[in-house]
């Protein structure tokens, strides 16, 4: 009788079988043998993945950024962010982690059917002067969220909710593509599909998970909003 | 709107798992980059969704989001996985498992399952590595369990393959 360890070792055994495989394991020591194989197999496949390094801090201001919400940061946290401000570390990261050096802030969520109500409330809200981008050919506005320091503005696009993140700041060009538009020069960070433009002397992210979509949508604002740069 | 105390709430349940849905999104052949993108657009989502989240299964309702904006991606790009990727020739019958201590370095492990379809690499690492169920992974991939369990098991056998072919620098104990 051939048994299948994987289906024994995940409970996948009908009664039958699993009896039949507790058998062979009391009186087969090649049983035996094969079961603690797959096991250690499996263990040692668990514990490479689990291994893998994870960029925890990062993900953690991530989602600071996403919640738009966070306590007051540590000296150490200050100081990291000073530190990359000097190096100039990547620009999403500044992008996104100086909003979380403003102050207490909350971010809060709303939906405008009036054009240019949007631009007016995220302004208030971010204490940005944000212009008006809620009107994009590309694609349909849906929400705005912000908070201090930044807003986000969602559209609807072939089917896809893209982001456009908007700030104070500069797109850095070290570790990025440039991609010529008809609307301008936009830059997307190697490995990412998340593109960043300056306009109107503020920072703009679109972030989707289609570079070709982003890229649109960024050509839309350039072509709005411009000249980029 | 949003309440602060919901927003709160989101980071302090979802901080947790953080490190679980970057791995997931680095079996789903993404860059270390692309994955932080991928979780942080789940990240949106979900917390856009926050508020109709009925509280069961959190792992399994994040890493199902993360895996539909994978496939939204992918999608686009015209590049979905294919189960008919599957290479066949590299499974064998008989004994498998047997006499052999599997002491394998991680790095090397690592580099092999990044080398499986991603169908295979996501059933191994929802299941041997997270420790979901096959009912709570059957969910996330939104395929029956036994689809699940031919996964995991393939993707196993192909993986042990491929470590083994590795004999150079795989350390076999032979007890």
């Amino acid at each position: 009788m051939r048994i299948d360890w994987q289906m024994y070792e995940d409970g996948q055994l009908g009664p039958e079988e699993m009896r039949e495989a507790d058998d062979a394991l009391r009186f087969d020591s090649g049983a035996r043998k094969e079961l603690e194989g797959l096991r250690s197999f499996r263990k040692s496949v668990r514990e490479a993945a689990l291994r893998e390094r994870v960029p925890q801090r990062s993900l953690e201001r991530r989602l600071d950024m996403v919640v738009g919400q966070t306590a007051r940061p540590s000296g150490r946290v200050r100081l990291a962010y000073g530190a990359a401000a000097v190096c100039a570390l990547t620009f999403a990261f500044l992008a996104l982690n100086r909003f979380v050096l403003t102050d207490d802030t909350v971010e809060v969520r709303e939906q405008f059917d009036d054009v240019g109500a949007a631009a007016d409330w995220a302004s208030d809200r971010s204490h940005i002067e944000i212009p008006d981008i809620q009107k994009l050919a590309v694609g349909q506005f849906g929400s705005v969220h912000a908070a201090s320091g930044w807003a986000c503005f969602d559209y609807a696009v072939d089917g896809e909710t893209v982001h456009v993140l908007v700030s104070q700041g500069v797109a850095r060009k070290t570790g990025c593509h440039s991609v010529s538009t008809k609307a301008g020069v936009v830059y997307v960070q190697v490995g990412s599909s998340n593109v960043r433009l300056n306009l109107r002397g503020l920072l703009f992210v679109v972030m989707g998970t289609n570079l070709d979509r982003n890229i649109s949508v960024a050509e839309s604002l350039g072509a709005q909003l411009g000249p980029i740069g | 709107m949003r309440t602060p105390n919901r927003a709160r709430e989101f980071e302090r349940t979802v901080k947790g798992e953080l490190a679980v849905l970057y791995r997931v999104a680095r079996r789903m052949g993404v860059s270390a980059e692309q994955a932080e993108d991928l979780v942080q657009i789940t990240l949106v989502k979900a917390f856009q969704a926050w508020d109709s989240f009925d509280g069961r299964y959190l792992r399994s309702w994040l890493i199902r989001i993360l895996r539909n904006e994978r496939l939204m991606a992918l999608r686009s790009e015209h590049s979905e996985s294919s189960i008919e990727d599957t290479p066949d020739a590299e499974l064998c019958d008989g004994p498998f498992w047997d006499e052999v201590s599997w002491k394998l370095e991680a790095e090397r492990v690592l580099v092999e399952l990044d080398r499986l379809p991603d169908i295979y690499q996501l059933a191994i690492q929802l299941i041997d590595v997270e420790q979901l169920t096959y009912e709570e992974a059957a969910r996330v991939l939104e395929v029956p369990i036994g689809t699940v369990r031919s996964r995991l098991f393939r993707g196993r056998e192909m993986l042990r393959n491929r470590l083994q072919g590795t004999s150079g620098t795989l350390e076999q104990v032979h007890s």
